[in-house]
C-alpha cells in the first residue's frame, strides 16, 4: 500500500496538524541544513510544569504507537472504559513526529513527555540537560525497529565497508542518526581489522524523513546519483528496490538499488522510548506511575489482539498515517518493531546491560559529538521506578528476547551465501579457530578478544545469523586413498572427518554462548547456524575432485579449524519468525 | 568401547571351529573410489521435502542397526562351532557385544523368525533390555526375507539420519546363515547403500558359512567369517579422522606426476 501512496503527503498532513511557533521551526530548519546542534540555532521559551490532571503526549508514526493508541481506546482523547480512563488517566495523544517542534513543547511544558528514538531525544539534550526542570528522564521503553529501518544502496556497495569515503543521506535528527554511527563505526572496525583504510563518508542531511518527494532521504537517493546510500524507513526502500529486490528504475525504484542493511538484523540499534521532563515528575509521580503500569498491560493486550485478529487497524491507520484505509500499512508498522515489555524494560534499566538506556546513550552520544550534531555528552536521568513492581497483574512476563530463526532457512541461507562467495562479504565479524589433530577442544581464552566482539555484535545485531562451519584436514583420508584403502574404509574416514568437524563447530558456538552469558547477554541458539564441511572445504584448496595434500606442517594445521562468522541476511528475511508473535 | 564392541563379535567366529564356509570368492571391486566432490554432490539422507520435528541434540551419534537372521536353518549345529547350533551362536555373540555399546549410541533390531520379519527393537537408546528380550525370544523358523529385513533396517538408519542432519557413525549388523529366501535377493539395497558416495552406512555382516552373498563384498562391506576374524575387529574400530602427525607427502605427489 505505502508503494501507491506517496508518504509525503502524510507528512506534510501531519505537520500541518500541529501548532506551530514560526520563529523557532524556521531556526530549526536552518540547523538541519547546516548541519548543526539544533541548540545552536533554536532558543525556546522555558515554563516550569506544575500538578496537572490530564496528561498530553506525542504519539510517532511507529508500530510500537499502537500501544498508546490501544490503551486510550483507539482515539486521540481517552475513551471511556479504555485502559487510561480504567486507571484513572486523562490522555492525550498529539501526533508528532519532528523532534525539533517536540521538544519546544516539552520545554513550555504545554507536553512533558517526549516520544521518540533514543538518538532523537540525545540530538535535543543540548536544550533539555542545562535546567534541572527540563531535563529528560528516561521513562519507559516501547521497543526497538525490527526491520522499519533501511540503508539502501546504488550498485557498487557491496557491504558496509564500501561506505568508506562514500556520500550518504539521512535526515538530520532524525530516527536514524544512531543508526548510521553504529553501521559506520562497525564498517571502520571490520575494513580497518582487514587492513583497510577509512575514509570519513559525506554525509548529507534533509529536512523530513519519509516520502519520495520533498526534503526526505528517498527523494534526495532518487535525484542525485552522487548519493551513494541512503536511510529511509522500510515502505520507501521497498519502492527505491523495486518491492525490496533490485530496483529496476521505473515507478520511483533507483536502477540497481538495493537494501544492505535493515533493522531486521540490526534489531538492538534504534530503540523508542519516552522521557519525561524532571520537574513533571517530581510534581505527579503517581499519575506517571499509572501511565508506565498501563502501558505494560496494554502492551501484553496488544500482542494477545494481534494474534486475535481483534486490532482496530483503521484507528491506527488514520491517527498514524492519516489515512483510515491503510490498514495494512498499519499493519505491516506493527511487523517491523519489536516491543520490549516489561522484562525487556528491566534490561533497558539496568546500567550493566549491553542495550540499556545509558549503554545506548553513550553510543549515540559519542556519535553525534563527532558529527558536532551535540555540543556536549550528557548523562541523563532514568525514571526511579521499579519496573518489576509494576508487572503484578501482567500474564506474560516474557523477557524481550532476540527473534527466533527458522532452523532449515537459515542454514540453506549460509549454505546458498557459501556457495555464491558472497558470505566473506556479508560478514560483520569473521575469524578462524584452530585446532589439534582429531581434537575438538580448543583454549577460548586465545580468543577472548574475538569473543568480546562477537559478544558486543550480537547485542546490536540480534537479527544476523552467525554461522559456525567446522572444518577438517584431508592428509589422512588422501593418504589412505593412495595406499589403496578400501572404499568402505574411504567412505568412514570422509565421515568421520564430517563428524570431526562438526564437533569442533559446536565446541565453538558453545564456547561463545557460555561467553556471553557470563557477560550477561544470553544469545540465542537459533540464531547459529553450525555446519561440518569435513574436509569437502580445506584451506589448502581442491586438487580436481579431492583436496590438495598440505606441503607443510603449517598448511596441514590451517586446515584443523572453525570459520567464525556473523553475517547479516538482509535480502533473507523469511528466515525469521516474526518478533512480536506470541 | 569400539574395541570392546569388536572383542565380543570376535568371540563368535573363535568359537565357530570347524566351521566348513570356503574361502570368499566374491572378486574385490575395482571401482575407483568416489572423489569428496563427488561425494559432497551426492545426497543422503534422501531428501523427503519434509525437516524432521525435532533434531538429534547429539547430531554425530553412532547408530546400530542389527538383522538377526532366525530362519529355520539357524536351528542347525552346522556352522555353529561349539555351540549346540547357529541361534544360540548368535544369541551368546550379541548378549556380548550389546554390553559394549555405548549408553549415549542409538541401537536397534530387525529379527526374522517364526513371527515374519519386524523391526522389534526401534533405533533407540534407552531399549537395552528390549532388545535382550527380543534377541533372547527369537525363535528359529521360516524362510530367510532379507531383502525386507535389510530395507527395514536401512529405513530405521536413513529417518535417524534426518534427525543428525547426516551427521554421525552408521552402522548395519547383519547376523545371517545363508541363502535369502526367494524374491528377497538384499543385493539391491545394499549395493544403493554403497553406490551413493554421501551415505556412510557402513555394513557389517557376520556370516555362517556364506560363500556369495551381496553383504560380502569384500572391500565394500565387512565380512567376517570364522577363518578371519581381525577383518571384522578392523571393521568395528573407529577410525581416525585426520592424520596424528604431519609427514611428507611428497612421496605420492611424485607418484601423481
Amino acid at each position: 500500500m505505502f508503494a501507491t501512496r506517496p508518504l509525503t503527503v502524510l507528512v506534510n498532513l501531519l505537520v500541518a496538524g500541529t501548532a506551530l511557533v514560526a520563529g523557532p521551526a524556521a531556526a530549526a530548519d536552518d540547523a538541519k541544513a547546516n548541519n548543526k546542534p539544533l541548540a545552536d540555532s533554536l532558543s525556546p521559551r522555558v515554563e516550569a510544569c506544575r500538578s496537572e490532571d490530564s496528561l498530553t503526549v506525542p504519539l510517532r508514526t511507529s508500530g510500537v504507537d499502537v500501544v498508546p493508541l490501544a490503551a486510550n481506546g483507539y482515539a486521540l482523547e481517552t475513551q471511556d472504559d479504555s485502559p487510561f480512563a480504567d486507571a484513572g488517566l486523562d490522555v492525550t495523544l498529539v501526533p508528532e513526529n519532528d523532534i525539533a517542534r517536540q521538544v519546544q513543547d516539552y520545554l513550555s511544558c504545554d507536553m512533558p513527555i517526549m516520544r521518540g528514538t533514543q538518538g532523537m531525544i540525545n540530538a535535543v539534550a543540548d536544550l533539555t540537560e542545562n535546567d534541572e526542570r527540563t531535563r529528560v528522564v528516561g521513562l519507559y521503553q516501547h521497543g526497538f525497529s525490527n526491520g522499519g529501518d533501511a540503508l539502501v544502496v546504488r550498485p557498487g556497495i557491496d557491504n558496509p565497508a564500501d561506505l568508506s569515503g562514500a556520500t550518504l543521506v539521512t535526515q538530520a535528527q532524525g530516527p536514524h542518526l544512531s543508526y548510521m554511527n553504529r553501521i559506520l563505526a562497525d564498517a571502520r572496525k571490520t575494513l580497518e581489522d582487514d587492513g583497510g583504510t577509512w575514509q570519513a563518508p559525506d554525509i548529507r542531511y534533509t529536512e523530513d524523513l519519509r516520502g519520495l518527494g520533498g526534503d526526505t532521504p528517498a527523494s534526495a537517493f532518487l535525484d542525485d546519483a552522487d548519493i551513494d546510500a541512503a536511510f529511509v524507513i522500510a515502505p520507501d526502500a521497498r519502492v527505491l528496490t523495486s518491492d525490496g529486490t533490485t530496483g529496476t528504475g521505473a515507478e520511483g525504484s533507483v536502477k540497481g538499488a538495493q537494501t544492505l542493511l535493515s533493522t531486521r538484523s540490526a534489531n538492538r540499534v534504534i530503540s523508542e522510548v519516552y522521557v519525561v521532563r524532571a520537574d513533571y515528575l517530581e510534581a505527579n509521580p503517581d499519575q506517571v506511575r499509572r501511565f508506565v503500569d498501563t502501558l505494560f498491560s496494554t502492551e501484553e493486550s496488544v500482542r494477545e489482539d494481534v494474534v486475535k485478529q481483534i486490532i482496530d487497524w483503521g484507528a491506527v491507520g488514520q491517527y498514524l498515517l492519516d489515512d483510515a484505509g491503510a490498514t495494512q500499512a498499519a499493519e505491516q508498522m506493527w511487523g517491523d518493531v519489536e516491543t520490549a515489555g516489561l522484562q525487556g524494560n528491566i534490561d533497558w534499566a539496568n546500567p550493566d546491560k549491553p542495550r540499556s538506556w545509558k549503554s545506548i546513550n553513550d553510543e549515540i552520544q559519542s556519535g553525534l559529538v563527532r558529527r558536532n550534531l551535540m555540543q556536549s555528552a550528557y548523562s541523563l536521568k532514568l525514571a526511579d521506578l521499579d519496573y518489576a513492581s509494576l508487572g503484578d497483574d501482567l500474564f506474560d512476563q516474557r523477557r524481550a528476547s532476540l527473534p527466533g530463526f527458522d532452523s532449515d532457512k537459515t542454514t540453506q541461507v549460509v549454505e546458498d551465501l557459501n556457495e555464491s562467495g558472497d558470505l566473506d562479504q556479508k560478514a560483520l565479524i569473521d575469524f578462524d579457530i584452530h585446532f589439534k589433530p582429531n581434537q575438538t577442544a580448543f583454549p577460548p581464552a586465545e580468543y577472548r578478544q574475538q569473543f568480546e566482539r562477537v559478544a558486543e555484535l550480537a547485542s546490536t545485531y540480534g537479527g544476523a545469523v552467525i554461522s559456525v562451519e567446522g572444518h577438517s584436514d584431508p592428509l589422512n583420508y588422501l593418504r589412505q586413498k593412495h595406499d589403496g584403502a578400501s572404499q568402505s574404509k574411504l567412505r568412514s574416514i570422509r565421515q568421520a572427518t564430517r563428524n570431526l568437524s562438526m564437533n569442533r563447530a559446536i565446541a565453538v558456538r558453545d564456547a561463545v554462548m557460555a561467553f556471553a552469558d557470563d557477560q550477561g547477554e544470553a544469545m540465542d541458539e537459533s540464531q547459529f547456524v553450525t555446519l561440518g564441511h569435513g574436509i569437502s572445504e580445506p584451506k589448502t584448496g581442491m586438487c580436481g575432485g579431492d583436496p590438495c595434500p598440505p606441503d607443510t606442517e603449517a598448511e596441514w594445521l590451517s586446515n584443523m579449524r572453525v570459520t567464525f562468522r556473523m553475517v547479516n541476511v538482509e535480502a533473507e528475511a523469511s528466515s525469521f519468525t516474526p518478533a512480536n508473535s506470541w | 568401547m569400539y574395541y570392546l564392541i569388536a572383542s565380543a563379535l570376535i568371540a563368535l567366529p573363535l568359537a565357530l571351529a570347524g566351521c566348513s564356509d570356503s574361502d570368499d570368492t566374491n572378486n574385490p571391486t575395482t571401482a575407483e573410489p568416489a572423489t569428496v566432490s563427488e561425494a559432497g554432490q551426492a545426497v543422503w539422507p534422501p531428501d523427503n521435502g519434509d525437516a524432521p520435528e525435532t533434531l538429534d541434540t547429539h547430531l554425530t551419534r553412532t547408530n546400530y542397526m542389527v538383522v538377526l537372521d532366525m530362519s529355520g536353518s539357524m536351528s542347525r549345529d552346522n556352522c555353529s562351532g561349539s555351540y549346540p547350533n547357529k541361534a544360540v551362536a548368535a544369541r551368546t555373540a550379541l548378549g556380548a557385544w550389546l554390553d559394549g555399546v555405548g549408553r549415549e549410541d542409538n541401537l536397534g533390531l530387525v529379527v526374522f523368525d517364526n513371527r515374519g520379519v519386524n523391526v522389534t527393537v526401534p533405533l533407540g537408546r534407552h531399549n537395552r533390555d528390549h532388545f535382550r528380550q527380543a534377541v533372547d525370544e527369537a525363535y528359529p523358523n521360516g524362510g530367510t526375507p532379507l531383502y525386507d529385513a535389510v530395507e527395514m533396517a536401512r529405513g530405521q538408519l536413513a529417518t535417524q539420519a534426518e534427525a543428525q542432519q547426516g551427521y554421525g557413525t552408521y552402522r548395519l549388523v547383519v547376523i545371517t546363515d545363508g541363502q535369502h529366501s526367494e524374491g528377497q535377493n538384499p543385493t539391491p539395497q545394499i549395493n544403493a547403500i554403497l553406490e551413493n558416495p554421501a551415505n556412510p552406512v557402513e555394513i557389517h555382516t557376520i556370516g555362517f558359512c556364506i560363500e556369495r552373498s551381496a553383504l560380502n563384498q569384500p572391500g565394500r562391506t565387512a565380512y567376517q567369517s570364522a577363518k578371519n576374524p581381525e577383518e571384522l575387529a578392523d571393521g568395528l574400530n573407529s577410525v581416525l579422522a585426520e592424520s596424528q602427525s604431519f609427514d611428507p607427502i611428497k612421496e605420492f605427489q611424485a607418484d601423481d606426476d
